[in-house]
């Protein structure tokens, strides 16, 4: 156990703080964005029905205006968290909230709100309100300079987390061999003035994706070698910074990019806003800090659980057969980020076995248009739709309905094929973390080609 | 000094940033030229055939209203059929002033509320422009002109259009009136595109301007390839769909077909599939490079013919429906189906291949990515 007496080393607490006050205004901005963009309105109110999470169906929108103030209460945390005013409760109070408001619907799943839900729930067992709060202004009690190492580097290897998966997803055919789905993505931006035309270019889709799957995994071990870090930084902001304009990934990079300065030596804040003759007498005092807390004995444990979770979860594809960008199953919680172009295209069938009337069903007559698309290409999503149809049909007298879905899907610029089985009645399927057996498998290239021959021929 | 010297780096970096996010001139690139070609060459020139076709149905009509003696019916419901054709090819890009304007339902709207357009007949009401104007879209569209034109007993026509009598001049005047406000909403839509007038197409075509509708030009090709998608949508489910049945479990309905009485519902359709090609190729007549089609076919060969051959088969398999539709829903609904199948793998080929070639969204939402 040589390594717990190092993590529960003192460091600075000015690290910290200084991600709390930037984390905090992140989280108020993402909340204003709702408001900005009317989505309170477009996810939880125009919705008819919801895409549930297994085991969290009881969760539901607030009816009236209880979804406005849900976030306006989110934006009052947001500000406690940025000040450090009664900062543990309002990290736990929005965490608590904005992990509800995604609970409501699948459809609505982005990995940085996972990150965000992720995050939250660490800063809710760290004192970041030591320093530079108005926790620790109005109570000596709070103040302090110092805290365990551990409490910064959980943070670090949340992130770090992040990073790492990302690179390890992207060690694929497509990612590597094809450029895809970048290849696609970047010809979006071809107009833009100077680079533009490049951006359209085979070569550029290459050296980006290399480029992308190589920074993934090696920013983190680069932001800790001292040596490295100012460069790898600086390579970090501008990934970041390149990737905002390119694609619409809202705050993702920024949170990204917050989270990096945690990278930096612990007193890092110190030593910019001193004046330069000050630094080095930053630099010894803060180095011999000693702590003054203790009872975090129980922590490193816990945290081991947590990061353990943390490191199985974006690993339990594997526990599923076929390509899982394909069949989608284990990609939730994954740190798979930018990781493909997939869309796609259904519609269902319901049929009464005892009539053999046949009702053709179009998902847009339950969804919203934004709903029928991000369900379209997830077949657990287009499990759930038809389970809404199966049970509206019953309640309109149709006996026993059986409901088929003409699920179409092309992923990375692969025609496309279909995705679910058309003769799997999945009224009759249940959810579940089993492998789903009605989900078809990619076919390869040569598959699709010889399919195509086939069907030509007289 | 140190601390100086880092803050005035600071603010060079900022500098940098913030110049090469400001707006400079823009190269026209395909996807530019693209967007702009599917404008000048697709968009501007239907509606400009619509409004030509609007006035030439409305001045028949006023005709008729004024000298029912010498009236030429033929060619009044020729006119009639051939506003549907631009109107329907439009449907392809309804997003703009369409929306803003509500032309889709002024001109439009159907299905008729026929018992409301019978009792405003019967009334005493004087039948002035600002009154029938006043009455709900679905009591004076095209289709209200539809019900006076092709009423259900073709014998009927010249007895209750032509009619000396009170009945007869206030149907007259109620066609000419209705005729005249199609015209006028199909002008207004015209000039709402109209670079020279209210300048959309400028500002559909030229993002990165101020007062651009989209935010570049991938959001404007975005925008034409979702009206085609959900246009391939509305064929299906709801042109061909409901009256066939598909979403009552197989009960045909005649009645739920657009232009029964005309008999146009098949080639509203096949307008429907001509304007999503339109936009496709970039022009009304041949394929004018660059264009949507080269712009798939750039990433994706295979993507770009299976879209040519969707497009081609759904347009055969809507003029392989005998006419008129009504009879081929009793007497040949396997071509009916035919045509609700190749419609729909239309709209699955735009929905999923062409949109991935073309790094697009089904953008019903501004929600972000990750």
């Amino acid at each position: 156990m040589a390594t717990e007496p190092r993590l529960h080393r003192p460091v600075d607490v000015a690290s910290l703080a200084a991600f709390r006050i930037g984390f905090g205004a992140l989280l108020l901005v993402a909340v204003l964005r709702y408001f900005a963009h009317d989505w309170v309105a477009e996810y939880f109110l125009k919705p008819a029905h919801f895409f549930k999470y297994w085991g969290f169906e009881w969760v539901r929108p607030w009816p009236g205006v209880g979804m406005y103030l849900h976030f306006g209460v989110m934006a009052a945390c947001a500000v406690g968290v940025l000040l450090g005013y009664r900062y543990r409760a309002c990290v736990v109070a929005y965490g608590l909230l904005f992990g509800y408001a995604h609970l409501i619907d699948k459809t609505n799943y982005l990995n940085h709100y996972y990150l965000v839900l992720c995050v939250c729930a660490l800063m809710a067992f760290l004192p970041l309100d030591a320093a530079w709060s108005l926790d620790a202004r109005r109570d000596p009690r709070v103040r302090q300079n110092t805290v365990p190492a551990w409490m910064l580097w959980a943070l670090r290897a949340q992130f770090g987390v992040v990073y790492s998966f990302g690179g390890i997803a992207k060690l694929n055919a497509d990612w590597l061999l094809n450029a895809q789905p970048l290849s696609l993505w970047l010809a979006r931006s071809s107009d833009l003035p100077g680079v533009g035309p490049l951006l359209g270019t085979a070569w550029a889709a290459f050296a980006f994706s290399w480029a992308g799957a190589l920074f993934d995994l090696s920013v983190v071990p680069l932001l800790l070698w001292r040596r490295s870090r100012r460069y790898a930084f600086v390579a970090l902001v501008g990934f970041h910074l390149l990737t905002a304009q390119l694609f619409a990934i809202g705050m993702f990079p920024f949170f990204m990019i917050c989270g990096a300065t945690l990278f930096f030596e612990a007193d890092w804040p110190k030593t910019l806003l001193a004046r330069p003759r000050e630094r080095d007498r930053v630099s010894v005092r803060t180095s011999t800090l000693t702590g003054r807390f203790g009872g975090h004995g129980g922590a490193v444990p816990v945290l081991a659980v947590w990061f353990a979770l943390q490191l199985l979860m974006p690993l339990r594809h594997l526990l599923y057969p076929g390509q899982m960008c394909w069949t989608e199953q284990g990609f939730r919680f994954s740190w798979n980020v930018m990781l493909m172009e997939k869309n796609g295209s259904v519609d269902f069938r319901v049929v009464e076995p005892r009539t053999g009337r046949v009702f053709r069903v179009s998902p847009n007559d339950y969804f919203t248009p934004y709903q029928t698309a991000m369900m379209a290409p997830q077949p657990d999503m287009l499990l759930e739709a038809a389970r809404v149809i199966a049970a509206d049909y019953r309640q309109r007298g149709v006996v026993e309905p059986a409901v088929y879905a003409d699920a179409f899907a092309s992923l990375n610029g692969r025609p496309m094929q279909r995705l679910l089985d058309p003769a799997v009645d999945l009224a009759r399927e249940s959810d579940g973390f089993s492998n789903k057996t009605w989900i078809l498998p990619m076919k390869t290239e040569l598959e699709t080609r010889t399919a195509a021959l086939a069907r030509s021929l007289p | 000094m140190r601390f100086q010297i880092q803050l005035g780096r600071a603010w060079w970096l900022l500098l940098g940033v913030s110049l090469s996010c400001a707006p400079v001139a823009l190269p026209d690139g395909d996807r530019r030229v693209a967007l702009r070609g599917a404008t000048e060459q697709v968009i501007l020139p239907t509606y400009a055939e619509l409004g030509t076709r609007s006035a030439e149905l409305a001045s028949l009509l006023d005709e008729l209203a004024s000298t029912p003696e010498a009236a030429d019916l033929a060619a009044i419901r020729r006119a009639y059929r051939d506003v549907r054709a631009p109107l329907e090819e439009a449907a392809a890009f309804g997003f703009g002033p369409a929306v803003e304007l509500h032309s889709v339902a002024d001109i439009d709207q159907s299905p008729l509320d026929v018992a409301k357009l019978e009792a405003e007949l019967a009334s005493e009401k004087e039948l002035t422009l600002q009154e029938v104007r006043s009455l709900g879209a679905n009591k004076r569209g095209l289709h209200a002109i539809e019900y006076l034109l092709f009423p259900e007993d073709e014998a009927e026509l010249e007895t209750a259009l032509l009619a000396d009598d009170l009945q007869g001049e206030r149907r007259r005047r109620f066609a000419s009136v209705a005729g005249q406000i199609v015209a006028d909403n199909a002008e207004a839509l015209r000039a709402a595109w109209d670079p020279e007038m209210g300048g959309y197409s400028r500002r559909f075509a030229e993002p990165g301007r101020p007062d651009s509708v989209s935010v570049n030009v991938q959001a404007g090709l975005d925008t034409l390839l979702n009206e085609s998608v959900v246009l391939s949508e509305v064929i299906a489910n709801v042109k061909l769909g409901k009256p066939l049945g598909a979403v009552t479990g197989g009960r045909i309905d005649a009645t739920a077909q657009e232009s029964e009485r005309s008999g146009a519902s098949l080639t509203d359709m096949a307008r429907n599939v001509r304007g999503i090609r339109n936009v496709y190729f970039g022009a009304r007549d041949d394929s004018l490079e660059p264009n949507l089609s080269l712009l798939v076919r750039a990433k994706s060969p295979s993507a770009d013919r299976h879209a040519r051959e969707a497009l081609d088969a759904a347009a055969a398999a809507i003029s392989a429906i005998p006419e008129p539709f009504t009879a081929a829903l009793d007497d040949a609904p396997e071509t009916v189906t035919a045509a609700y199948d190749a419609v729909k793998t239309l709209k699955r080929v735009l929905a999923t291949e062409v949109l991935s070639s073309l790094g697009a969204s089904l953008k019903f939402s501004d929600n972000d990515g990750d």
